[in-house]
C-alpha cells in the first residue's frame, strides 16, 4: 500500500516531471465513469498509464480486475513496458511495499482481448476457429458464401455506394470480386453497427434480401470454423450476455476475481458494437469506465467506427446506468511549437459545419501551447510551387537543403511526409518517391503496395505459373464479355521478370533453369499417373524447393528481400486454409487441373492483383533509422516527428460506403441514443476536415504545407476555406 | 529565399525500444532445437507448408482440455464431476468404422452419424478447427494414434486426476530487465487434502514417447519445467509441490493400459529433490539462449542444427531442408520435382 502523496512523488521522479492539475484530476479521480476529452500532445497515454498503477498501487485493486484497451499492439506493449517500468521506481522508492504482479492486467487491443478471453473461458463456438484478417475474409466470402452469387442488377443498384469501380448504368451486375468485396463491407458493417435483423428484414426488398444474405454468411463462417474481426466483437458480445460470460465479469472464486476497472484509450474510433461491449463490461456499479479520446481525432469511420461514441459518452452512460460521467479535458499541449497549436486550433473551430450540434464534444476547449519550441523559426511555413507536377521536386529539395543540408536535422527519420495514399503511383505518392529517389534519400513506405512489383516476389511467382502453365493459357483468359482479364497484364509481368533473371549475367540460375526443366518433366508424368486426382504436392512445398536455389538463396541474404519472400508463403498459406493449393490433375491426365488454375488466376492472383498487397511493417519500431518515413494520415495516429510534410492539399475524400452506410442503417441500429441527422456529404467533409487536423496537429518544430494555390484554394486545407487569410498569415518558402 | 530554419538544430531523440516478449515454448525451447528453424519460422515470418507437425500435439492437448473442460462442466453444467464416457475405450476397428460411415455419409450428402463417444465428438470437433488453421493428420494411422492415447489417457488418469485439476493452460511470466519470458502450463493440480499453492503441481502433457527422445531434447524439456517452476514461485510466492512431464506418447499400444507406463511421467520433486541451483541453472541456461536469439537477431545470422543435435524427424519435415546440410546424418537431402 502506497498513499497517494507518495505515489505522485514517485512517478514525478521517474518521468522525470509532475502531472500538470488537469492530468492529476484524471489520475486521482475516485469511482465512476470518467470522461477524459485529451487533445493532441496532451500526454493521454501517461495519463492512462499512471491512473491505471495508480489503481493497483493506491486503491489496491487486483491487477486481474482491471481491462485496458489500446488501438493497436504496439501500443499495447508499449503501455505495458512504461507500466513495469513505472512499478520497478515505486519499488525502489519503497522498497518495504513488497512486489506487485501485472502481468495479470489484460492489456491489448479490444480485438486481441476478446479472443483472449473467449478461448481462456473456452466459449462454445470459439473455439479453434481461424480469425480472418482481411485477404482471408475477402477470399472465405468470394469461395463461400451466396451473396456472391447473387447476380440481381437491381439488388446491386440500391448498394452501388459499397461497389467500387463499378456502375449499374451498364446494365451488367458487378462481377465476382468487386461483389465479394462490397459483401464484405456491408456484412462488416451490419455486425459493427449492431444491426437488428428483423427490422432490416421487415424494411423488404433489398433490405430483406441482404439480411438473408447476411444470415448465410454467418452460417457459412460456424460451420467452417471460421470468424472475422467483426464478428469476434459479436461472439463476445453474445459471451458477455450468458452465465459463462457473467462468470468473467462478477468472478468466481479461485478463478478470477470480478472485473472491476476498464479503462479505454482512442476511444474516438470506437463502433457501436464496441461501445456496448465497454458499457456491459462496466455494469458493475459504481460503472468505472475510463474512455480517453478526443473526437477531433476520429479517423477510422471506413473501419466501422463513429465519432457519436465519443461526443456522446455521456449520453450512453445515463441511458445504461443513469449516472453522468466527470468529464476532464487535458487542454496543454506539450508536442508542438506555440504557432502550430495556433493554426490547428483555429483550423478545426473555423469550420461552421464542425460546430454544429453533436458533432463536437460538449464544452471543447482549445489546446494550450506548453512545448516551449524555439520561437525565433516559423512553426507553420508553406512550400507552394506554381505547377502540381513540381511538389515532389520542391518538397525533397527543402528536406534535403534546408532540413539535412543546414544541419536542421541529423537523421531523415526526423521528418515525415504525410498524404492520403502512399501508393507508389503517378496520382498518389508516386512523384515523391521518384523525386526522393532521384537524391538519393532513402524511403520508408511499407503502404506503397509496391510487394508485387518487387523483382524477388515477381520471379517466385513467375516460376510457380512457369510450372504449372508452361502453355501459357493466362494469354487466352477472357472475361464473360470476351475482354482480357485485368489481372492478365501482371501475371505475363511476372513471367518476364522470372525470364530476365534467367537470361540474365546477374546470377547462376543452372541450378534454377534445371529444376524447371525437370519439373515440367516429372509434372507431365505426374499428371498421368494421378488422372482427375490430386497430385499429393502443394505450391507452398514447391515454393519452399525453388527457395533453395539461386537466385532467391541470395536474395535470402537481403533482409528486405527475405521479409517479402516469407510473405508469399504466408499468402500461400492463406490460400491454403482453404484447401485449394494442393495440385490436381486433369481427368484425361494431359496437365493441371484448369479449375484449379482458374481458382489460382481468377480467385487468388486477381485479388492479390486488384487490392495491391503492403509490404511488412516493422513491429518494433515507428520508422528505422536512416529512412524518411512516408505515411498515410492514418498511420500518422498518435504519433509525432520534429518536422511533418502534408501533402495531397488539393483533394477531398470520396463519399464513400461508410458515410452512406451510416446513414442508411439508422433504421435498424439498436442506437441507445438518438445521434445528430447528418447526410453523407457532410460527414464525409467532416472527415476530411479531422483528418488534416490528425495531420497538422503531428509536428513538433514545424508543420509544413505542401500544395499550389490552387490545391489550397479548392479544398479544406486552409481554416475556414480563407485561402486569403492563409495566404497572409503563413510564411511560403 | 533564405531558410527560416537555419540555426536551428533538432536533438535526435532515440525512440524508446519495446522489450521483446519471448515464450519458452515457440521461442526458446525452438530456438535451442535449431536456430535456422527458429529464424526463418518465428523471426522472418516464413509460414510452414504443412503444420502436419503440429497436429499430432495440438489434438491431444486441445482433446485432454475439453476433458477437463468436461469434468468441470464448463459447457454444459449436467456433466460436472464426470469423466467423459466414464472412461469407455473404443476399438480401433470400432473408431475406424466411425471414421468410414462419416466419409460416406459426406460421399452420398446424407446427415454424418452421430459420434458414438463424447470422446469422438470433441475429438472431431477439435480436428474440424484444426481443418481451418491448415493443421491436418499426415495419414489416418495419426488419427487414430491421436485418439487411441486420448481414450487411454482419459480412463486411466482421469478418473483420479480430472477431480484435482484446478486450472488448465495456467499463463505465466517472468518480467526480466532485457526481455519479458512466458510460457503456458497445462495443468495446475491440487492436493485434494490442501489447496495451498505449495501444495500444488505443474503437469506438462508432451504427445511424443520418452523412449528414444534425445539427450539434448530431454534436457531442455526439463530446464523447461524448471523455469516453469520458477515462473510459478514469481507468481504464487511459492514452488509448485511437484512439476511432472507427461509422455503420451507411452500409453500407446494394443490395448488400454491399467497401470501408468514406467516411463510416461517424468517427475521432479522439488521440495526435497530440487535445490534453488538447479532452478538457477535451468534459468540461467534460458537466458542465455535469449541472449543467443538476440546475438542471431542482430547479426541476422540464424546457423542451422548440427547433425546429431536434432533428430532427423525435425529435419524430414522441415521446410528449409533443401538447402541443409543437417538432415541426413549431415548429407543433405536431394531436391525433388516440382
Amino acid at each position: 500500500m502506497i498513499n497517494l502523496t507518495d505515489f505522485h512523488q514517485a512517478l514525478d521522479q521517474a518521468r522525470g516531471y509532475p502531472l500538470n492539475g488537469q492530468q492529476r484530476q484524471a489520475v486521482d479521480f475516485g469511482t465512476g465513469p470518467l470522461w477524459i476529452i485529451a487533445g493532441p500532445g496532451s500526454g493521454k497515454s501517461e495519463v492512462l498509464a499512471t491512473r491505471a498503477l495508480k489503481l493497483i498501487c493506491v486503491d489496491r485493486v487486483e491487477p486481474r480486475s482491471i481491462l485496458l484497451t489500446t488501438f493497436t499492439k504496439k501500443a499495447a506493449r508499449n503501455l505495458e513496458d512504461r507500466l513495469a517500468a513505472y512499478l520497478l521506481a515505486l519499488q525502489r522508492a519503497q522498497p518495504a511495499r513488497g512486489s506487485l504482479d501485472i502481468s495479470d492486467m489484460r492489456v491489448g487491443t479490444l480485438h486481441a482481448l476478446c479472443n483472449d478471453i473467449l478461448q481462456e473461458f473456452r466459449f462454445p463456438g470459439y473455439q479453434n476457429v481461424r480469425l480472418l484478417e482481411d485477404l482471408e475474409q475477402h477470399l472465405f466470402v468470394y469461395k463461400h458464401t451466396a451473396i456472391v452469387d447473387h447476380t440481381d442488377l437491381a439488388f446491386w443498384t440500391k448498394f452501388d455506394y459499397a461497389v467500387t469501380r463499378w456502375s449499374p448504368n451498364g446494365g451488367y451486375p458487378p462481377n465476382k470480386w468487386a461483389r465479394a468485396k462490397a459483401a464484405v463491407i456491408l456484412f462488416n458493417h451490419i455486425a459493427e453497427d449492431l444491426v437488428d435483423l428483423a427490422r432490416m428484414r421487415a424494411a423488404g426488398g433489398h433490405w430483406a434480401t441482404l439480411a438473408d444474405l447476411y444470415v448465410d454468411y454467418e452460417a457459412t463462417l460456424r460451420d467452417r470454423y471460421r470468424c472475422d474481426y467483426a464478428h469476434l466483437q459479436q461472439r463476445f458480445w453474445e459471451f458477455l450476455q450468458v452465465p459463462m460470460g457473467q462468470g468473467f465479469l462478477n468472478g468466481s472464486p479461485d478463478k478470477n476475481p470480478p472485473l472491476t476497472h476498464v479503462l479505454v484509450d482512442e476511444y474516438q474510433d470506437t463502433n457501436p458494437i464496441q461501445e456496448r461491449i465497454y458499457l456491459a463490461l462496466a455494469q458493475q456499479a459504481p460503472h468505472n469506465l475510463t474512455v480517453v479520446g478526443d473526437d477531433d481525432q476520429a479517423l477510422y469511420r471506413f473501419r466501422g467506427g463513429t465519432v457519436a461514441c465519443m461526443v456522446n459518452f455521456d449520453q450512453a452512460c445515463q441511458v445504461t446506468w443513469g449516472v453522468a460521467p466527470q468529464q476532464v479535458p487535458l487542454t496543454d499541449n506539450y508536442r508542438s511549437h506555440d504557432e502550430v497549436v495556433q493554426f490547428f486550433n483555429g483550423y478545426i473551430r473555423s469550420f461552421t459545419e464542425m460546430n454544429q450540434p453533436g458533432v463536437r464534444a460538449p464544452n471543447k476547449q482549445d489546446m494550450v501551447p506548453q512545448a516551449g519550441r524555439p520561437a525565433a523559426h516559423p512553426g507553420v511555413v508553406w512550400i507552394s510551387p506554381r505547377r502540381a507536377g513540381d511538389l515532389g521536386h520542391a518538397v525533397a529539395d527543402f528536406i534535403q537543403q534546408d532540413l539535412m543540408g543546414a544541419g536542421v536535422i541529423s537523421d531523415w527519420s526526423q521528418c515525415v511526409i504525410l498524404l492520403r495514399s502512399v501508393q507508389d503511383t503517378p496520382r498518389n505518392a508516386g512523384p515523391y518517391i521518384q523525386a526522393l529517389a532521384d537524391r538519393g534519400i532513402p524511403v520508408y513506405n511499407p503502404r506503397s503496395r509496391s510487394f508485387l512489383d518487387s523483382e524477388e516476389v515477381q520471379c517466385l511467382l513467375g516460376v510457380l505459373i512457369r510450372l504449372l502453365d508452361p502453355a501459357q493459357s493466362y494469354m487466352s483468359a477472357a472475361t464473360p464479355n470476351g475482354q482480357p482479364p485485368f489481372w492478365q497484364a501482371s501475371i505475363a509481368g511476372w513471367c518476364d521478370a522470372l525470364d530476365q533473371v534467367l537470361t540474365g549475367n546477374a546470377h547462376d540460375t543452372t541450378a534454377l533453369d534445371d529444376y524447371i526443366h525437370r519439373s515440367l518433366a516429372a509434372l507431365a508424368q505426374e499428371y498421368q499417373r494421378h488422372a482427375g486426382r490430386f497430385l499429393g504436392v502443394t505450391l507452398t512445398e514447391i515454393l519452399y524447393r525453388v527457395l533453395a536455389l539461386e537466385p532467391f538463396r541470395t536474395w535470402r541474404q537481403d533482409p528486405n528481400r527475405n521479409l517479402r519472400l516469407s510473405k508469399v508463403t504466408r499468402l500461400f498459406e492463406s490460400y491454403h486454409s482453404f484447401n485449394l493449393d494442393t495440385l490436381r490433375a486433369e481427368p484425361d491426365g494431359s496437365q493441371v487441373a484448369q479449375n484449379f488454375l482458374g481458382q489460382l488466376y481468377w480467385m487468388f492472383f486477381g485479388y492479390l492483383i486488384a487490392s495491391g498487397v503492403d509490404d511488412d511493417e516493422d513491429d518494433e519500431v515507428i520508422v528505422p533509422p536512416g529512412y524518411l518515413p512516408m505515411m498515410t494520415i492514418h498511420q500518422a495516429k498518435g504519433l509525432e516527428f520534429p518536422f511533418v510534410i502534408v501533402g495531397h492539399l488539393g483533394s477531398s475524400g470520396r463519399i464513400g460506403a461508410s458515410q452512406a452506410l451510416e446513414v442508411e442503417l439508422a433504421p435498424f441500429r439498436q442506437d441507445l441514443y438518438p445521434r445528430a441527422a447528418r447526410t453523407p456529404d457532410l460527414l464525409a467533409l467532416e472527415d476530411d476536415i479531422r483528418l488534416l487536423y490528425v495531420a497538422y496537429s503531428r509536428a513538433e518544430y514545424a508543420l509544413v504545407l505542401a500544395g499550389t494555390q490552387a490545391q489550397v484554394k479548392s479544398h479544406v486545407a486552409a481554416p475556414g476555406r480563407d485561402y486569403t487569410g492563409f495566404r497572409r498569415t503563413v510564411r511560403t518558402i | 529565399m533564405t531558410n527560416p530554419f537555419q540555426g536551428l538544430s533538432v536533438p535526435l531523440t532515440a525512440s524508446a525500444s519495446i522489450k521483446r516478449r519471448y515464450s519458452v515454448t515457440q521461442d526458446v525451447v525452438s530456438y535451442r532445437r535449431c536456430a535456422r528453424q527458429y529464424g526463418a519460422f518465428n523471426v522472418h515470418n516464413y509460414a510452414p507448408a504443412h503444420q502436419t507437425q503440429l497436429y499430432f500435439g495440438t489434438v491431444l492437448h486441445q482433446v485432454l482440455d475439453r476433458c477437463h473442460g468436461h469434468f468441470q462442466g464448463l459447457v454444459n453444467s449436467s456433466t460436472k464431476g464426470q469423466v467423459p464416457d466414464q472412461g469407455r475405450v473404443l476399438s480401433d476397428a470400432e473408431l475406424q468404422q466411425h471414421f468410414a460411415d462419416i466419409r460416406n455419409a459426406i460421399d452420398n450428402g446424407q446427415p454424418q452419424p452421430a459420434p458414438p463417444t463424447d470422446l469422438v465428438r470433441y475429438f472431431l470437433e477439435v480436428e474440424q478447427g484444426l481443418r481451418s488453421q491448415g493443421i491436418r493428420a499426415i495419414t489416418p494411422d495419426l488419427r487414430l494414434k491421436a485418439l487411441r492415447i486420448i481414450q487411454y489417457f482419459n480412463a486411466l488418469e482421469g478418473p483420479e486426476l480430472y477431480a484435482r485439476v484446478r486450472d488448465t493452460e495456467l499463463r505465466l511470466q517472468a518480467d526480466r530487465q532485457s526481455h519479458i519470458l512466458h510460457g503456458v502450463v497445462d495443468l495446475l493440480v491440487e492436493n485434494p487434502n490442501n489447496a495451498d499453492p505449495s501444495e500444488c503441481e505443474i503437469w506438462d502433457y508432451k504427445g511424443m514417447s520418452r523412449v528414444g527422445l534425445l539427450r539434448a531434447d530431454l534436457q531442455t524439456y526439463l530446464f523447461q519445467m524448471r523455469v516453469y517452476a520458477h515462473l510459478y514461485e514469481l507468481k504464487f510466492g511459492v514452488l509448485p509441490k511437484r512439476v511432472v512431464l507427461y509422455f503420451l506418447g507411452e500409453l500407446d499400444g494394443d490395448r488400454a493400459p491399467h497401470t501408468r507406463p514406467a516411463n510416461a511421467t517424468l517427475e521432479l520433486a522439488i521440495h526435497n529433490g530440487m535445490s534453488s541451483n538447479e532452478i538457477g541453472e535451468a534459468m540461467q541456461a534460458f537466458a542465455d539462449t535469449v541472449k543467443e536469439i538476440e546475438t542471431s537477431r542482430a547479426q541476422d545470422h540464424w546457423p542451422a542444427a548440427s547433425p546429431g543435435e536434432i533428430s532427423e524427424q525435425d529435419c524430414a519435415i522441415c521446410d528449409l531442408r533443401w538447402d541443409c546440410a543437417t538432415p541426413n546424418g549431415g548429407q543433405g537431402v536431394a531436391l525433388r520435382y516440382p
